[in-house]
């Protein structure tokens, strides 16, 4: 198919003229709204710039945790990590700091919460004003992507693991961070990682990960990151890889990429690690399946029981659960006979603050 | 900018970030979700743009973001038995409904280059891919059109 018939193909799209009107008159109704939005950044670096004086005189650290990460996320009382931007959490590349802000487990679900700052610009400004990208990529400069992903080692038998889709909390315009977040869900069935690595680097290909115990490496080994068909594929300079959709080891014939290995050196950009701190579990039963949950989450597993609604009630009356958004993702899977159904909450739920909690109409009782 | 100015923008540009929606998600309401959404972002925005080569490039690149912004959106929310198994086609044209039934990704970097004239490289930046992952797409975008065009001239 050439392009004459692509245009044929797409000629008769187009926008009608109902939503036409619709997009001006929403245009006329937020005229108000637009201008409100509109923010001058250089008074906000300056305060910034100020901040960062004082901060460096009276010796008190600058940190956006915990108060911007409730105010993004929720409310963190009693799972909170006091992590401050420094130390081995936090790499500067290009002016920007980079800093894992917390890292939670419970098993089952891990929740990443990385900070961004820019101290020489309002790069991030414009990157959350004009393109806020998903799906790993996160745009910066004019044409300038940035690759970010989350790497663990969930422990013996399962290898490492990779989190491709951080999503952008949101920006927070009085101390000039962005806010993203790193979740993964069914990581593993051996206590969650103790440790994770978190990567944002411009070369696209060039990357570290942590050492595993299945897997082990030298600290210097540069894995490559491919994009082969509809799958990522790590290869390390051996024409060693790991699929990670399937967690199987495969040999990959590396020549076959040659024109993709030109950056393979260029490690550009932030490699964060940090400790993960595990949560704790309630445990419960629904039926013939067994209830796992956390404040960050809920893991269901068993041959039954798993499916259907979830409802939430905390002792204050309080039912987090009907809000709209209220699950930040689910997943479905199964281990040998059993089905296991994750959901990752929005913003955290206090799990001992639950009192009613129903599968499909059906009440979890808790141990 | 005028409410003057916008209505000659969403004149212009309105169908072009329409398509490449459309062509991401293959609904037409979605699409015409995602347009008012990136439209009014240029409206909130009031950019300068150097050249309209640049507000086009810019336009394209919030729209390839909000639809992934979207995908996601439906992959939370929406039950996986409610999402269509096929994309609606705003007309039944066989020529576009092949087209629509190739995978996502290839669709979109077959669009950008025969129907928008964008070259490998401009791709590359417009969806954030590496220029090989985009030359690669397109090969298989052709093949696969090969394979679905036989297919319908076999029945």
């Amino acid at each position: 198919m050439k392009n004459k018939a692509f245009m044929e193909a797409f000629s008769d799209v187009k926008l009608s003229g109902e939503a036409r009107e619709k997009i001006l008159d929403a245009a006329l109704e937020d005229g108000g709204k637009a201008a409100a939005r509109r923010v001058s950044f250089r008074p906000l670096r300056a305060a910034l710039a100020a901040a960062l004086v004082f901060c460096m005189l009276t010796g008190v650290t600058l940190a956006a945790s915990p108060e911007l990460r409730d105010r993004l996320w929720g409310d963190f009382s009693g799972i909170k990590q006091d992590m401050e931007p420094g130390g081995e959490n936090m790499a500067v590349y290009d002016g920007v700091e980079a800093w894992i802000d917390s890292a939670l487990t419970d098993g089952y679900i891990t929740v990443v919460h990385v900070a961004v700052r820019d101290t020489q610009g309002d790069r991030l400004s414009s990157v959350y004003n004009d393109v806020v990208a998903s799906g790993g990529k996160l745009y910066w400069t004019e044409g300038n992507a940035l690759n970010h992903c989350m790497f663990y080692d969930s422990g013996e038998g399962v290898g490492m693991s990779v989190c491709y889709a951080p999503e952008i909390l949101g920006f927070d315009r009085d101390t000039g961070t962005l806010m993203l977040e790193y979740r993964t869900l069914n990581a593993g069935f051996s206590g969650g990682p103790s440790q994770v690595s978190v990567t944002i680097d411009t070369g696209a290909f060039g990357t570290e990960r942590i050492p595993g115990e299945r897997f082990p490496m030298e600290d210097e080994t540069v894995i490559e990151q491919i994009e082969q068909g509809e799958q990522f594929v790590f290869a390390d300079g051996s024409g060693y890889a790991v699929d990670t959709t399937c967690d199987y080891e495969i040999t990959l014939d590396t020549s076959m990429f040659t024109s993709m290995f030109d950056d393979i050196n260029s490690k550009t950009g932030w490699v964060l690690v940090s400790d993960v701190e595990t949560l704790p579990l309630r445990e419960g039963t629904v039926g013939e399946a067994s209830v796992f949950l956390s404040d960050i989450g809920v893991t269901l597993r068993g041959k039954s029981g798993t499916a259907g609604p979830i409802s939430i009630t905390l002792r204050d009356g309080s039912e987090p659960t009907a809000a709209e958004g209220w699950m930040a993702d689910e997943q479905l899977g199964g281990v040998y006979d059993e089905i296991v159904r994750t959901v990752c909450f929005a913003k955290p739920i206090p799990a001992q603050e639950v009192e009613s909690f129903t599968v499909g109409g059906a009440a979890v009782s808790f141990q | 900018m005028t409410h003057r100015d916008f209505a000659g923008i969403v004149e212009e540009y309105g169908d072009m970030v329409f398509r490449v929606a459309f062509s991401t998600l293959g609904r037409r309401e979605d699409a015409e979700d995602v347009t008012q959404e990136v439209l009014l972002k240029l409206w909130r925005a009031d950019k300068d743009f150097a050249s309209q080569e640049h507000m086009r490039f810019w336009l394209i690149r919030v729209t390839v973001n909000e639809c992934r912004r979207a995908v996601r959106w439906y992959r939370r929310n929406v039950p996986v038995e409610e999402v269509p198994e096929r994309p609606d086609a705003p007309e039944s044209r066989e020529l576009l409904d092949t087209v629509m039934a190739l995978p996502e990704k290839l669709r979109v970097a077959a669009y950008l280059f025969y129907y928008e004239g964008y070259s490998t490289r401009e791709i590359a930046r417009l969806v954030s891919a590496p220029e090989a992952t985009v030359r690669s797409r397109l090969a298989r975008a052709r093949e696969k059109l090969r394979e679905l065009l036989k297919e319908e001239e076999n029945l």
